[in-house]
This record gives structure tokens, C-alpha cells and sequence, in this order.
């Protein structure tokens, strides 16, 4: 018999082992820069090797502005906003999904389109509309716009017409209303897809720069993101210390990650039908 | 417990498809009837229509003395069971039997009680704690019937509720079914595509073709006196043989259709009327033995006994006695008394 020579790992790693590597060099970067001193910052070629820790780099970062008042409008901007998305994308997910109306078709179509238009187009109309609405310079301004956005319907809508019909068809004879079959069997059936909408919004909305920068002007509106801008000065720039801002702010989103991953990996249990 | 009338119902898709075409069905009150039919016939969209996820583009639907058109399914008061089961996923058997009942807003002690009730009855009361993905074919078809079961509807609808069982399971659970009928007594209507289901279930079966109905009676009725050359073709298996007139010594404008089991050797109807059977595949049975074979230039099938010697390529003197002969118009196919 022939020997088939077995590799410990599948070829297939070779290619992303090198990828991933490329991937994590920045984060390493930003956390290696972080317990750096500032001189050390500054040395060109970079030194990976950091001489100590210095840890002071963090408590300095976050006691040089008010980041717990940032961290905390960060939390209910973003938290409002994924919520908001989670309950108004699945009510329009569903309607488009499920729902026969007239215009149903194309509106969906012209709701795609929308996903094509970049946000510097879209930014001046929507200050003039949050300007108009008295919202400007509050969290309000930061979160209306990003209640319900066109990827979370497409997503939802998507993911619901995976899910079989007569599941629906089951409840509403069962005693379900049309909120009752959504709210009961097709949210529940949809959590992968409702984590990954959940994950996404609060990356999105927890990055945001350009909007939060436009519509807000008070430091005690601001977010962690508008904070960690303050460290970039127009002649100088604290290295150390903008990085470990800017690891303390990418703690809640690993946070979420984990906590939602289950959901990602969980497969769809639709085996209520059979296949 | 209500009887279902449909009263001149027409389905038509907005496409232009006509699923069903000016049905008119009256089930009795406690009656089990079957709609039964080819692939695509309409009747699962006739049992649709009843559950109230379809509309009817014309005529009424009545449950009871009441034209359910545009109540919405849960107000109707009917139970479905589905092909695929429809269980819920996310819950437990009890869930799922406890749903339809919580969906009304009956006392948690009552749900209790009639979920109990109804796991009993069906053997369930082992797999309560299970989720759907748990369980078997079987025994998630046993929940569907039980979730059906568990708030007593007036009404119970199936839809091919038997169909992805194997062939020993489905025969089981057909003689349960039957059972769980005579023992409930609710009006059923089941929606099925094999023929062997519509009669042994039935009390009466309705036979449907590309949405027009055929003929309704009682099994033995419509198996002896199918009323058409489409009902003759399909009641009955194997299918009844269709041969021209004059082969059987019948004129020319009318066909001829033989049960299988009504074609014996010569001597057993000496005088019935001849034909020659030249066997080309026998399939035995056990009990009895299939030949497939030409006659008079068509494909005949003879079932004779279990005790018969059949040989591929054998010339079988066959007779079959005239009254055992339905006799069909060749032009418009519908049935002809005799002649």
C-alpha cells in the first residue's frame, strides 16, 4: 500500500496562518505601543520589544479627560442603538419578508440601493434634519439616526425567509397574530442572525467618529471615540497615551464578541421540520 | 365538532393557475374525509383554504353554520398537522403541545392537565422534556397530531401528514390515526396523494384532478363504480387496465377497464369473456402474484393467486366475467352502464 503522507494541519492554514498574522500585527502594535514610554514611540525603525511596561500609560490616558462620562454616552448610544435596530430591522425584516403589500418589491429594491450611498452624502441633509428636530449637541442626535438602518432589514429579511413557512403557518393557526408569530417562533428561530446584526450595530455605532464629531460640540456629550481624538494635537501626538485609550475602548467590543459568539456559532436547529 | 362545506370554491393564483376550480364538497359533522389526488390536483390548497392561510378567489367556505372567508386562522377554531410536522424548534414537546392551549389563555392548571391528557393518549408522556430535534420521524409526527389534539378544535386538517414515514410506520400510524378518530369523533379532513391512505382511512374519499373534483363516496364505491376513466386509472393498485372495446367484445366508441384481481384463469369463469395475457414481468407477492404483460395490444396487469406458476414469456388464457367490466366513453372518458 501506498503511504499518503498526512499533514498535522490542513493545507489550507498555511495560507491563513500567514493572513492572520497580518490581521493581529496592528492590535499587537497598538497594545505593544500602549505600555510604551513616549520617547520609545518615537524611535524609527519601531521597536516591537518595549524596554519595560509601563503600565501608567492607562490610569494617565484615562484620568487626562472626563472618559468615564464618555465611556457612559458611548454605552447609551450604542445600547440604544442596538436595540433599536434588534426590534425595528426585525419588524421591517419581517414585513418584507413575509408580509404581501402592494410596492413591496420595489421598495425593497430602492431600500437596497440606499445601502450604496456613502454617509458623506447623506451627512449634510441628516444635520440639517437633526438640526431642525432641536437634537443637536445631544445624545438624541447620535442615536435617532442609527435607530434602523437598511443592512439590518436586508440582513433580517434575508435570514427570515430561511426559516420554514409552515412554522409560521403552524402558529398563527395555533392562536398567533401576526406580532404573536414574529415575537414567538421567528425571533427566537433567528438568534444567530439577530447576534450578528446586535455585534455589528455596536461596532459601528461604537467606532462612529465623523457623525459624533459633527453633531456634537460639548465634552460632556461626547464619545469615547471624540476622546480619544483630544489626544492628537496639532504639533504632537501622545502615542502611548492614545493607545491605551484605545485599548480600554476595545475592551466592551471583544466583550460583546464573546458573549455573542455562541449565537454565531450556533447552527440553526430547524429540524422541527424535517429537511 | 362542526361540519365543512365547500361551497363552489375556486382558487385561483395570481398568476393565472387555477388550483381549484369550483369545488362543492360537503364534509359531515364527525366525518373523515379524504381529498385525494395526483401531484398538484389542488387539494392541499382546498385544505388551505379551510385553515384559513389561503383565500378562496370565489365562493364560501362554512365551518359549522359559519362562512369562515376572511376569519383569520386562529379564529376558526381548526387544528393542522403538516407534512413536514411544523414543530416549533426552540421548544420542548411540552411547549409545543402547550402552545395552541397558552395561545388561547386557558388556566395553567387546565393546560397542565390536557397536555397530560393528550401525551398520554399518544405515548408521549416520556419525551415532554425533548426538543424536536430529538425525537424521530414517529415520534415528532405523534407530537404534531398531539399538538393538533391538545386544544379539541371542531376541525382537524392533514396534510399528508404520513408521507415522510417509512412504508411499516406509515401503515402503523394509519391504523392509529384511524383509531384516534372513532375515538375523538372530530370532523378530519385528510389531504393525501396516495390512493392505498384514501381508502383504508376514509369514510368517505373525494377525488380531485387539476382542481376539479371527480367523484366522492365511500371507498368501495368509488373503487367499484369510479365514475371516470381518470378516477378508474387512479383508485386502486395496482391501476385498472384500460383496453380498447372490441377487445372484450364491447364497440369501438367505448374502453374497456378490468381490475387486476377481476382477470382469472379460463376455468375459474368459463364464461367470462377470453384474453390472452403473454406475462413478461411477474412480480410475487406471497399472497398474490402480479403479472405485467401485453393483451391485445396493451399493457395488462393480472393479479392472480399466490399459488400460480408464472413464467416470463408464459400465454395466459385469462377470462374475465362481464360483470366485472367498466365500461368508459372513449371520447369524453366518463362511465357508461351497460351494454
Amino acid at each position: 500500500m501506498r503511504q499518503v503522507l498526512r499533514l498535522p494541519f490542513s493545507p489550507r492554514h498555511l495560507a491563513l496562518l500567514p493572513i492572520s498574522l497580518v490581521m493581529l500585527l496592528p492590535l499587537a502594535w497598538m497594545l505593544i505601543t500602549s505600555i510604551q514610554t513616549l520617547p520609545e514611540t518615537r524611535h524609527f525603525p519601531p521597536h516591537l520589544i518595549p524596554s519595560g511596561i509601563h503600565w501608567r500609560n492607562y490610569p494617565d490616558a484615562l484620568n487626562s479627560a472626563p472618559f468615564g462620562r464618555f465611556f457612559l454616552n458611548s454605552f447609551i448610544v450604542t445600547g440604544a442603538s442596538v436595540v433599536g435596530n434588534l426590534v425595528f430591522c426585525s419588524l421591517a425584516g419581517y414585513a418584507f419578508a413575509r408580509l404581501r403589500f402592494f410596492g413591496r418589491d420595489v421598495l425593497f429594491v430602492v431600500l437596497l440601493a440606499t445601502l450604496m450611498v456613502p454617509f458623506q452624502v447623506v451627512m449634510i441633509p441628516t444635520f440639517l434634519i437633526v438640526h431642525d428636530l432641536g437634537l443637536v449637541n445631544s445624545l438624541g442626535a447620535l442615536i435617532l439616526p442609527n435607530l434602523v438602518t437598511p443592512f439590518g432589514i436586508f440582513l433580517l429579511r434575508q435570514f427570515f425567509r430561511t426559516l420554514p413557512i409552515e412554522l409560521e403557518e403552524a402558529a398563527r393557526i395555533d392562536g398567533c397574530s401576526r406580532l404573536g408569530v414574529l415575537f414567538r417562533v421567528v425571533l427566537p428561530l433567528s438568534m444567530p442572525a439577530m447576534a450578528t446584526l446586535a455585534i455589528v450595530t455596536f461596532l459601528w455605532t461604537w467606532n462612529d467618529f465623523l457623525w459624533p464629531l459633527i453633531v456634537i460640540t460639548s465634552p460632556d456629550k461626547s464619545t469615547v471615540q471624540l476622546g480619544l481624538a483630544s489626544f492628537q494635537g496639532a504639533h504632537q501626538t501622545n502615542w502611548p497615551q492614545l493607545m491605551a485609550g484605545n485599548m480600554a475602548a476595545l475592551a466592551p467590543m471583544l466583550i460583546v464578541f464573546v458573549v455573542a459568539q455562541r449565537w454565531f456559532v450556533q447552527s440553526l436547529a430547524s429540524s422541527g421540520v424535517k429537511g | 365538532m362542526a361540519k365543512v362545506l365547500f361551497d363552489d370554491v375556486t382558487k385561483r393564483f395570481p398568476n393565472g393557475a387555477v388550483a381549484v376550480d369550483a369545488l362543492h364538497l360537503e364534509v359531515a359533522d364527525g366525518e373523515l374525509m379524504v381529498l385525494v389526488g395526483p401531484s398538484g390536483c389542488g387539494k392541499s390548497t382546498a385544505l388551505r383554504m379551510v385553515a384559513g392561510l389561503d383565500d378562496p378567489s370565489q365562493g364560501r367556505i362554512v365551518i359549522g353554520d359559519r362562512d369562515v372567508v376572511g376569519i383569520s386562522p386562529a379564529a376558526r377554531d381548526v387544528a393542522m398537522v403538516f407534512q413536514n410536522y411544523a414543530l416549533y424548534p426552540h421548544m420542548t414537546v411540552r411547549k409545543n403541545l402547550a402552545f395552541p392551549l397558552e395561545r388561547r389563555h386557558l388556566p395553567r392548571q387546565q393546560i397542565k392537565a390536557r397536555v397530560a391528557e393528550v401525551s398520554g393518549m399518544l405515548g408521549l408522556a416520556e419525551l415532554l422534556e425533548r426538543k424536536p430535534a430529538q425525537l424521530s420521524g414517529g415520534q415528532r409526527q405523534r407530537v404534531a397530531m398531539g399538538r393538533a389534539l391538545s386544544r379539541d378544535p371542531i376541525v382537524f386538517l392533514l396534510d399528508e401528514p404520513l408521507s415522510n414515514l417509512d412504508a411499516k410506520l406509515r401503515a402503523e400510524l394509519r391504523a392509529e390515526l384511524k383509531q384516534l378518530h372513532a375515538r375523538v369523533g372530530t370532523t378530519m379532513i385528510f389531504v393525501t396523494h396516495d390512493q392505498v391512505e384514501a381508502m383504508t382511512l376514509g369514510d368517505r374519499i373525494a377525488v380531485l384532478d387539476r382542481g376539479r373534483l371527480q367523484q366522492v363516496g365511500r371507498p368501495e364505491e368509488v373503487y367499484g363504480h369510479p365514475c371516470n376513466l381518470f378516477v378508474a386509472g387512479f383508485v386502486g393498485s395496482p391501476a385498472m387496465n384500460i383496453l380498447p372495446g372490441p377487445a372484450l367484445g364491447r364497440p369501438a366508441e367505448l374502453v374497456v377497464g378490468v381490475r387486476p384481481e377481476s382477470l382469472n384463469p379460463r376455468a375459474v369463469v368459463p364464461d367470462g369473456l377470453p384474453l390472452e395475457l403473454t406475462a413478461e414481468v411477474v412480480e410475487p407477492l406471497g399472497s398474490d402474484v402480479f403479472v405485467h404483460g401485453q393483451a391485445a395490444g396493451t399493457a395488462v396487469v393480472a393479479r392472480l393467486p399466490g399459488s400460480a406458476r408464472v413464467s416470463p414469456g408464459d400465454r395466459l388464457d385469462l377470462a374475465v366475467a362481464p360483470a366485472d367490466l367498466h365500461l368508459f366513453d372513449v371520447a369524453s372518458g366518463t362511465r357508461v352502464e351497460r351494454r
